[in-house]
């Protein structure tokens, strides 16, 4: 589990161009923290250079 | 012939009233607009009703019909659309405040195209706010016409509420994480998500442009198809043999849900099995991320839409919504990029396992409709509810809801059919096949049977 600190979110904010004081941060915190725990095993599947861009799938035949 | 039961009719059924002269399309609208007049105080279903227009619509349908003037299927049909969808000179609120007013110049290409086809607009559908977070209070939760004490779900509710009850023959919703087939589901309406990119999305308000899908909701699966035709200017059509056919098992079991819902899900393949389908139980490696990876994705590519707003008028958001988009800022760039690889590698997972098959099942929704919405975010209730459709935004595969029987309160429980890319036609066959082979799961809700 990656922890971060109400101050660190927001910086993260505000290097996103968003400004919001330091509760309206730490409000943030638990619904945040899935999202970077589930970035994390995303992260172990190790996908290297598989593409990000494009149609979500492959080429298929299509008639 | 009833009032109500030209209401619940289905397209073509009206569509041959029409030529036969049996019925007109000012009749009809007019008795829609009745009903809605009537129904729309409890279900909510409807942001902005269109009498003038629809009147004036269908007066012009009539009028070709019998001047020899046939536009299809749809010509002087009833049909609505979620308040999202740009209807120039009518307003388009996104279920927002921030919106309330706002009238756009052009119609959406969607638009366009129900209305060149000559069907008619009775109103604008309720949804949650923007597509998002969760109803906004100015507007409040669409009742499900079977149970108003219940959400007709979210966010296409109001569009699935609107066909349920006959307030319209026919709506289009946006798909996001399953907006369209979960109300679907929860309504005992069909309601399909296409292939991705294959409906136009100009002129339709985003949530997360690589997510995002319209479609239609529809009283059955051949209705859906043939507003989906119209929607893509495309012949959506499919020969369908059930026998030797193989359709995989998919999320049957977990957690969250309900007996009542295995239930009917398993009945309905039961039926397919009866009809010579092969059916065998799939696995798809990494899917349980699916739900951490489209909120990594939906996050940020809707702050940076709602970025100027949330600068300035905070306050006019619901609190639930202002938070995710406040969230997403927060997220890092390679977090969505990530997110944005993983769906390549789930569609692949996908592929591999349609080598085998024609079609993957399974339940919609893990429950019938609970009576709030839950909002939607990683590890609740939220994450919950879009478990099964989420995955179909990701890939982009289509994937289509019917019903396919009801719970323990009469509550209508959804079966999910998923085909490759394109094969949108297949879904919408295998639909109507089962539709046939089940008609008991097409009851009306009691409460379009009022009179």
């Amino acid at each position: 589990m990656r922890e971060f600190s109400a101050e660190l979110v927001l910086e993260m904010a505000r290097l996103a161009g968003l400004e919001i004081d330091l509760e309206r941060a730490r409000d943030l915190i638990p619904a945040l923290q899935p999202v970077f725990d589930g970035d994390a095993e995303i992260a172990k599947l190790k996908l290297g250079t598989l593409s990000g861009v494009g149609k979500p799938w492959t080429e298929v035949e299509h008639g | 012939m009833a009032d109500l039961e030209l209401l619940l009719k289905s397209i073509p059924e009206i569509a041959a009233m029409y030529r036969a002269k049996a019925l007109s399309p000012l009749e009809l609208t007019r008795l829609t607009l009745q009903r809605i007049e009537q129904l729309n105080p409890i279900l909510n279903a409807f942001i902005t009703i269109t009498s003038e227009k629809a009147l004036a619509q269908a007066a012009r349908a009539e009028q070709e019909l019998a001047s020899g003037i046939d536009r299809g299927l749809l010509h002087g049909i009833p049909i609505a659309l979620k308040d999202l969808v740009d209807t120039a000179g009518t307003r388009t609120t996104c279920g927002s405040s921030i919106l309330r007013d706002h009238v756009p110049e052009q119609d959406a290409i969607i638009t366009q195209r129900l209305e060149a086809a000559g069907a008619v607009l009775v109103g604008k559908t309720n949804l949650l706010e923007f597509a998002y977070g969760i109803v906004h209070p100015d507007y409040g939760q669409t009742n499900n016409p079977f149970d108003p004490t219940r959400t007709a779900g979210g966010s296409s509710g109001g569009s699935a509420a609107a066909v349920a009850a006959g307030l319209c023959f026919a709506a289009v919703g946006t798909d996001t994480g399953g907006s369209i087939r979960i109300p679907a589901s929860y309504c005992g309406v069909a309601g399909f998500k296409p292939t991705y990119g294959l409906t136009s999305l100009a002129g339709v308000f985003p949530l997360s442009w690589s997510l995002d899908h319209a479609g239609p909701i529809a009283r059955s699966s051949n209705d859906a198809r043939l507003m989906l035709e119209v929607m893509t200017g495309q012949k959506i059509a499919s020969k369908l043999e059930l026998k030797g056919m193989r359709l995989g098992i998919l999320q049957r079991e977990g957690n969250e849900m309900q007996p009542e819902v295995i239930a009917a899900f398993d009945a309905a393949c039961a039926v397919l099995e009866q009809a010579g389908a092969e059916l065998v139980t799939v696995i798809i490696p990494d899917l349980e991320l699916a739900d951490a990876a489209l909120l990594n994705v939906i996050l940020p590519e809707a702050s940076v839409i709602h970025a100027d707003w949330l600068a300035s008028r905070p306050e006019d958001y619901a609190p639930f919504t202002r938070m995710q988009i406040e969230m997403g800022f927060v997220v890092p760039a390679v977090t969505h990029v990530r997110a944005q690889q993983y769906r390549r590698h789930l569609s692949n997972q996908y592929l591999e396992v349609f080598k085998n098959l024609d079609a993957i099942l399974s339940p919609t929704v893990a429950f019938v409709a609970p009576f709030e919405d839950p909002v939607f975010a990683a590890d609740d209730a939220g994450a919950d509810e879009g478990r099964r459709t989420g995955p179909y935004n990701l890939t982009g595969f289509p994937a289509l809801s019917i019903n396919c029987g009801f719970g323990s309160q009469k509550l209508p429980v959804g079966i999910q059919i998923v085909t490759r890319p394109f094969e949108d036609a297949l879904a919408l066959a295998i639909g109507s096949a089962l539709e046939d082979l089940m008609p008991e799961a097409r009851a009306v809700p009691a409460l379009a049977r009022v009179t």
